[in-house]
């Protein structure tokens, strides 16, 4: 993230009375009309979006408060969940009215610069790349995917697995061979759950233009008693988006795979995709 | 620890603190727990003990089960309570352990 010293440029800090920063939410080769940006809130705190010329290319941004965006404010901000969530959806709702007016490159959240300057100029020297990048991302869309395990059937296990009714004599002996078998049953039902997670990925990968991997989320995250096998995110070209949903309903068709639950997402702006650095 | 317990990290109602503490100490226990019967489980496994060794080694993991189990249901904590989420490197127990 380029986060540099919030030091206010002086017109802006004359229009707001207060110093400003410039917070960047996407490049785009086709702007969208001004009427689209006004009604599109950006940061609450923040002015309206605007259109800033870099070269051949347009960058979206808006004016936000240095006080509140500066590093210290921002990393705090960000450990709070609910202030990091509005975060996080005005950067979104910034970028989706770029993206109703053609292809984008969606920027990390909360990507500031000290001026509109030197955002131009962050722009106009990654310029190729990113023109590669539009390319890249126009027509097609992003498409998340969770496999989960499915909750193994407790009861069964439980009846012979809390160390009850056999003698003191075998007792041991019983309890390990149990702790044995128990161990095996899981890792034979993970080991399947985590192949038939691959074959969904599989599947999926032949219909997408890329395909990427998250770190799967904690079962906190999830709410779920089982692990996140695959958090994976495709990039479907428009005129693929048929065979990939089709390929979505054989995956998650009844009886094709029974140990694992799939979830799926989209379309979404390819955020996934848009990293400079495994663009080239 | 997690977010919410971080919150209230100093929050020093004795009680809490108490049922805090007891959660982690219990934690560790159950790592070592899990550590034992896995190792144990490996070696019976391998057939590298002796009949009575497995028994021996049973008998005390079993009691150990139990205890837990007790110590858990002191504290108004199911064992998967106990689990602490390590981020990247994933959850600190492997096994979700017996379901309450």
């Amino acid at each position: 993230m380029s986060l540099h010293p919030a030091v206010p440029p002086a017109a802006a800090a004359d229009e707001v009375g207060s110093p400003t920063v410039v917070c960047a939410f996407a490049v785009t080769r086709t702007p969208p009309p001004d009427h689209a940006l006004v009604s599109a809130t950006g940061h609450e705190e923040g002015g309206p979006l605007r259109v800033l010329r870099a070269g051949n290319l347009c960058l979206i941004v808006q004016d936000v408060p240095a006080a509140l965006f500066d590093s210290a404010a921002l990393t705090e901000r960000l450990n709070r969940p609910d202030d990091l969530e509005r975060c996080a959806r005005a950067h979104h709702r910034g970028v989706e009215a770029v993206f109703r007016a053609g292809p984008v490159v969606p920027l990390p959240m909360a990507s500031l610069y000290r001026d509109d300057h030197s955002a131009a100029r962050a722009v106009t020297a990654r310029e190729a790349a990113l023109a590669a990048l539009l390319d890249r991302l126009g027509g097609r869309t992003e498409w998340a995917v969770k496999v989960h395990a499915v909750e193994a059937d407790a009861p069964a296990d439980d009846s012979n697995g809390t160390g009850t009714g056999t003698g003191t004599g075998t007792g041991g002996r019983a309890y390990l061979s149990r702790a044995s078998a128990r161990r095996r049953a899981r890792q034979d039902a993970h080991g399947k759950a985590l192949a038939e997670a691959e074959a969904v990925d599989a599947e999926l990968r032949r219909h997408a233009v890329a395909a990427t991997r998250h770190r799967p989320q904690s079962e906190q995250l999830t709410g779920r008693r089982t692990p996140q096998l695959l958090n994976a995110a495709y990039l479907v070209d428009d005129t693929e988006r048929p065979a990939f949903a089709a390929a979505l309903e054989r995956v998650g068709a009844d009886g094709r795979h029974t140990t694992v639950e799939i979830h799926v997402s989209g379309p979404w702006i390819p955020y996934s995709f848009a990293r400079l650095e495994d663009g080239s | 620890m997690t977010a919410p317990r971080a919150a209230r990290a100093l929050d020093l109602d004795p009680e809490r603190v108490t049922d805090d503490l007891a959660a982690l100490v219990l934690t560790v226990v159950e790592l070592l727990r899990q550590l034992m019967e896995r190792q144990a489980v490996r070696r019976f496994d391998e057939g590298t003990l002796s009949a009575e060794q497995e028994d021996r080694l049973g008998t005390a993991l079993m009691l150990l089960d139990e205890r837990m189990d007790e110590l858990c249901a002191r504290h108004g904590l199911s064992r998967s309570d106990l689990n602490l989420d390590l981020g990247p490197l994933g959850p600190l127990l492997a096994d979700p352990g017996p379901d309450p």
